[in-house]
């Protein structure tokens, strides 16, 4: 144990470690004063202590090393640098040289990249940022980013800085060498911006982003090096105006650096965001922005900051030599080799980069910084977009005006045509049938880069049918374009099943999308039986197929059927990729959600929060995806009454979705119509209706008044005015929303007679009798037909119908009816919940009608008991069952307790 | 799949101070940290060897991905896998020593890297012992050196996680290190 010894040993050697040797000496004379023994065991740790490298040097940075002269920088392989022996020579430039370097103490034989600073570059206020800054980079830790392992002053008083050892090659070379195809370009690239976004957060900016700066190591990851570094070279020129190095050396590389670097200015997050998109630009089309090869520093100033690079798609037909100082040509980039490289041909290339991608790469580098992308987020969502088929952000003004006229001469309802034909439009081209994973074969992927262009073509036709300049006067709806492309599939491409079956696929979704399930369901069905014949049992498009289908099939309300065919999907899925992966998280969601509807809530759980832990993971807090499987948690909070937690899921996955898909989306009116229906159960009916409004406006608008959401959301404003106890508005509301579903739906579907039971309980509350006996008789007809008779929905629309007996003076008929109800509901729904209080109150009702009073009290008073709790003394429904006890003492003779109860009404 | 709910709620449970949790969160993060070790040891090759402190973190983030962004949680996590990772790297050493001096294994040629893994081995389970011994005369700086060195904290959160000031923990590291190696060095 611890003794005074051995602290005193340790307060000595506090002392006397930092000194130089001489003031140790005298320093441990005076203390040891003559202790041999201690003198001894402070000298031989103060020994072991100089001893350095230590074993433990790679989680101590800070150690200083003592003063040598400084050595040619250009010979430096076998020197050690901190705990590491310098190996080889990785690269060298003006400011500092990079060496492959290992461990010396052989505890870990890890292999090192160190950057070691010229000592001639060192300034004293270099020195101070990099100690700051060195502290900021170590914390950045994320898997697409070389990670800083170390830090410190070499012996010649140089900083260096010890780096993950990367072996990989530059994006540009990985992506040309492995022909990586334009999706998988994408995709990979998608990884970078999210490695940028991580470190943005953080407070710091690369300033430096380039290729050879992106590093991707065999496996595909790829690793963002020197994070960080030029600011530490370089201080802010706006910032400290006197510092030399800054003025003399400036840290970009002209190729890749903003207009606002190039002149100096303040460099934001935004000078990161301009070069991802020059280094995009590159991945894409194969040329640079800009050709600067041999240009003094203000005519590239001028040129990079007066000038719009060409759009991608116009440069790849160009042949360009890129040219050495020496004016030697080094390399020629033609047309050929640039497709070649991406898998295709230079025609069928500047087709595939014309339009969205020309402005997502336009919209990254523009001249101001305020109109870029706001963040490396936004950048990668875009082309997350872009993937997925759905609209982009960037170049909407573009797509706008090109549909100008139209939207134009058809107001507000056709422009919400125009959107959902542009994203259905965008959902044809999209890749949602390709390839998602690029360790699938070459030349599967190059075949599905084939097919993605003529499924594009495809619709090219088509819109040439609904330009508006080539047909005036005659403006054609999504439904129509649809309609037109379904009637061609038939006739066109049978020589082509893969691409038959992939338009067929997307054009299927669209129909679901628009509320159209029955030719969803023949098209979905179609290219699913294609898929599986041509592609065998197990494919990620299979995957894809099945899992659409489900989606589809949850939406007419097939549960049985959506689960098995999301369950087939999600093994699928799990043979094809490893985890986690977002397409298995996708499944599992969508699984999670579907048992939730069947009610299996327990089972349901695990898949949600699994999908979410994966999707945080791999997508981040702000995706898309994210925010459905959030709303979907929420949902299931929401049955476990847990409010307040699904009212902050559903908050946040709204933000997120608005940031993301901007606000006029159909995830961003349901998670409004989710977020109404929990402020509704808290009793915030202002609130909830004002957010039910706003969701409503927006589905009208973007999918057209014939929708079963726009249904849903004028059910629930009829419910929110029902607890208001304005039930002529609640009455309008139901008939609307019945009125939709009948149309789209038949009868035959669930949500029909859910619809009809809602209205029955409306026309009961305003007494029209007469009116509600069909609507809930036949509720009740059609909620048998789908549901066994002991299910609590059975049960609730039963109720009514007895209710509805009761006051209609046939309580005789109704006492058994409303008795097997109670009955039912009783052992689904805890004593407080308000169907019982209801049907309590319905069966005290009838009793008390019969006269049997002493059976009816009990019932009458529980009901109004616990009413009066859920919903307090002014709600309708507590009113509601004041009067039947006021009646009830009336009819049985007790005056005093019916005044009683009525100056209770009154009050 | 994870344990992630469990791990979680174990690690509530260390932030509100339960000297039970660190017992119950253990045998969790042991088991989860070997596997990863194991799979890394696999497939070890000369240029890609094991980080330790990578480990842990990796089974961090695995056992406790996304739960919790609470620091705090996150240095007891890292205490408590330091003292797994300790036993899982030393467990390792020993076992290769006894395989090389049991010779049961297949024959290859004994190149230079193997002689170093030897040393390393050697040097580790050196460590581990003088470790042992600086925990008899002085738990809080081995401690401290286990945290720093196996479980790869910053100073703040050994401190943090210790209830010891930042200056204590700076200086206990300096003279541990200095004690081991001197320690360790003797007996060669």
């Amino acid at each position: 144990m611890h003794s005074d010894k051995w602290d005193r040993i340790r307060e000595l050697f506090e002392r006397v470690c930092d000194l130089d040797p001489k003031d140790r000496r005298t320093r441990l004379d005076e203390a040891c004063d003559g202790d041999a023994e201690l003198r001894a065991e402070i000298e031989s740790l103060i020994h072991a202590h100089d001893d350095t490298p230590s074993f433990f040097e790679n989680a101590d940075s800070g150690s200083a090393a003592e003063l040598f002269p400084a050595e040619d920088t250009a010979s430096r392989v076998g020197e050690q640098v901190g705990a590491y022996v310098l190996q080889r020579l990785i690269a060298s430039g003006g400011m500092g040289t990079v060496y492959e370097a290992v461990r010396t103490d052989g505890e870990y034989e890890k292999t090192v990249a160190i950057k070691l600073i010229n000592p001639g570059m060192v300034s004293p206020d270099m020195l101070r940022r990099f100690r700051i800054e060195r502290q900021a980079l170590a914390k950045l830790d994320h898997r697409y980013i070389g990670r800083l392992l170390d830090g410190g002053v070499a012996s010649d008083d140089a900083p260096y800085l010890v780096m993950e050892y990367i072996d990989g090659v530059p994006i540009d070379a990985y992506c040309d060498a492995a022909r990586l195809t334009v999706s998988e370009r994408l995709k990979l690239f998608r990884k970078v911006c999210m490695a940028v976004h991580y470190a943005h957060q953080r407070l710091v900016v690369h300033r430096d982003i380039k290729p050879t700066n992106i590093l991707v190591m065999p496996d595909g990851t790829p690793k963002l090096l020197d994070f960080g570094i030029a600011k530490i070279l370089h201080a802010d020129r706006a910032g400290r105006g006197g510092d030399i190095t800054s003025t003399r050396f400036r840290s970009f590389t002209p190729d890749v650096a903003s207009p606002e670097q190039i002149r100096g200015d303040v460099v934001t997050t935004a000078v990161d965001i301009y070069s991802l998109g020059a280094v995009l630009y590159t991945l894409l089309a194969g040329h640079r922005p800009y050709r600067l090869d041999n240009r003094t520093l203000s005519e590239i100033e001028k040129i990079v900051c007066e000038q719009t690079p060409p759009r991608p798609s116009t440069v790849v037909v160009h042949t360009e030599d890129v040219r050495g100082c020496d004016g030697q040509i080094r390399i020629t980039i033609d047309p050929v080799t640039v497709s070649t490289a991406r898998g295709t041909t230079p025609q069928r290339l500047r087709r595939r980069l014309r339009g969205e991608l020309d402005n997502i790469v336009m919209m990254a580098m523009r001249q101001e910084p305020q109109r870029r992308y706001g963040s490396a987020e936004q950048f990668a969502s875009d082309i997350d977009c872009y993937l997925r088929g759905m609209p982009i952000a960037a170049g909407r003004d573009t797509i706008r005006y090109r549909f100008g006229k139209f939207v134009k001469r058809n107001k507000v309802a056709t422009s919400a045509t125009v959107l959902a034909l542009l994203s259905v439009v965008a959902g044809l081209i999209s890749t949602t049938w390709q390839a998602r994973e690029a360790r699938i074969q070459r030349n599967i992927a190059q075949a599905n880069q084939l097919r993605a262009e003529k499924v594009s073509e495809f619709l090219t036709d088509l819109f040439a049918v609904s330009d508006p300049e080539k047909a005036p006067g005659e403006m054609p709806t999504a439904r129509d374009l649809l309609d037109e492309g379904a009637g061609r599939i038939d006739n066109e491409l049978t020589d082509e099943p893969i691409t038959r079956a992939a338009l067929m696929h997307t054009m299927g979704v669209a129909y679901m999308n628009l509320g159209v399930y029955d030719r969803a369901e023949t098209l979905l069905q179609e290219a699913l039986t294609i898929a599986r014949r041509v592609l065998g049992p197990v494919h990620s498009d299979i995957a894809t197929a099945l899992s659409d289908l489900a989606v589809l099939r949850t939406r007419t309300g097939d549960y049985e059927s959506a689960e098995t065919l999301t369950r087939e999907a999600l093994a699928m899925r799990r043979a094809i990729f490893d985890e986690p992966h977002e397409e298995i998280a996708q499944c599992m969601s969508n699984l999670g959600k579907l048992l939730h509807q069947k009610d299996k809530l327990e089972e349901a759980e695990p898949f949600l929060r699994g999908a979410l832990r994966t999707q945080q993971k791999l997508l981040g807090d702000d995706h898309p995806d994210t925010a459905l499987t959030r709303n979907n948690l929420a949902g299931l909070l929401f049955s476990i009454r847990d409010y307040d937690g699904a009212e902050a899921l559903i908050r946040e996955a709204l933000a997120a979705s608005r940031k993301a898909l901007g606000d006029e989306h159909p995830h961003v009116a349901t998670l409004l119509n989710n977020l109404a229906l929990v402020l509704h159960t808290k009793g915030d009916l202002d609130t909830a209706e004002k957010y039910q409004h706003e969701s409503m406006d927006i589905r009208r608008r973007v999918l057209g008044d014939q929708h079963p959401d726009v249904a849903t959301s004028y059910n629930n404003l009829g419910g929110i005015n029902l607890d208001r106890g304005d039930y002529a508005a609640a009455e309008a509301y139901f008939r609307k929303a019945l009125s939709i579903l009948r149309t789209l739906h038949g009868d035959r579907h669930p949500a029909v007679p859910r619809q009809l039971a809602n209205l029955g309980l409306v026309l009961l509350y305003l007494g029209k009798y007469a009116e509600a006996e069909p609507v809930l008789t036949e509720a009740l007809d059609l909620t048998s037909e789908f549901l066994p008779d002991d299910h609590p929905q059975v049960a609730a629309t039963r109720a009514l119908v007895g209710e509805l007996l009761v006051d209609t003076h046939r309580a005789e008929q109704a006492e058994q009816p409303l008795r097997v109800a109670m009955t039912i509901l009783e052992k689904e729904f805890p004593p407080q919940h308000w169907r019982i209080a209801g049907v309590k109150g319905a069966y005290g009702r009838c009793l008390s009608a019969l006269r049997r009073f002493d059976e009816a009290e009990p019932l009458l008073l529980e009901c109004y008991r616990s009413t009066l709790e859920n919903d307090g003394e002014n709600h309708p429904r507590t009113q509601r069952a004041a009067r039947a006890i006021i009646i009830h003492y009336n009819d049985r003779g007790q005056p005093e307790l019916t005044a009683q109860w009525r100056a209770k009404l009154g009050r | 799949m994870t344990t992630s709910p469990e791990v979680t709620k174990v690690l509530a449970k260390l932030g509100c101070g339960d000297p039970n949790a660190a017992r119950e969160l253990l045998p969790l993060v042991y088991e989860e940290l070997h596997s990863l070790a194991k799979r890394y040891f696999r497939t070890q090759s000369r240029d890609h060897t094991l980080q330790p402190t990578a480990l842990v973190h990796e089974a961090y983030a695995r056992l406790a991905g996304g739960a919790s962004e609470n620091w705090k949680n996150r240095a007891h996590f890292l205490a408590v896998a330091a003292q797994a990772m300790r036993q899982i790297l030393v467990d390792h050493a020993r076992k290769r020593r006894t395989a090389k001096r049991g010779g049961d294994q297949a024959n290859f040629s004994l190149d230079d890297a193997r002689d170093q893994v030897h040393a390393q081995d050697e040097r580790l389970i050196a460590l581990d012992e003088t470790l042992g011994r600086l925990g008899d005369i002085d738990p809080l700086r081995k401690q401290i050196v286990e945290l720093r060195y196996f479980g790869g904290l910053t100073v703040k959160e050994v401190a943090h996680v210790l209830g010891v000031s930042p200056r204590t923990v700076d200086s206990g590291w300096r003279f541990a290190k200095a004690w081991l190696q001197r320690e360790m060095t003797k007996e060669d």
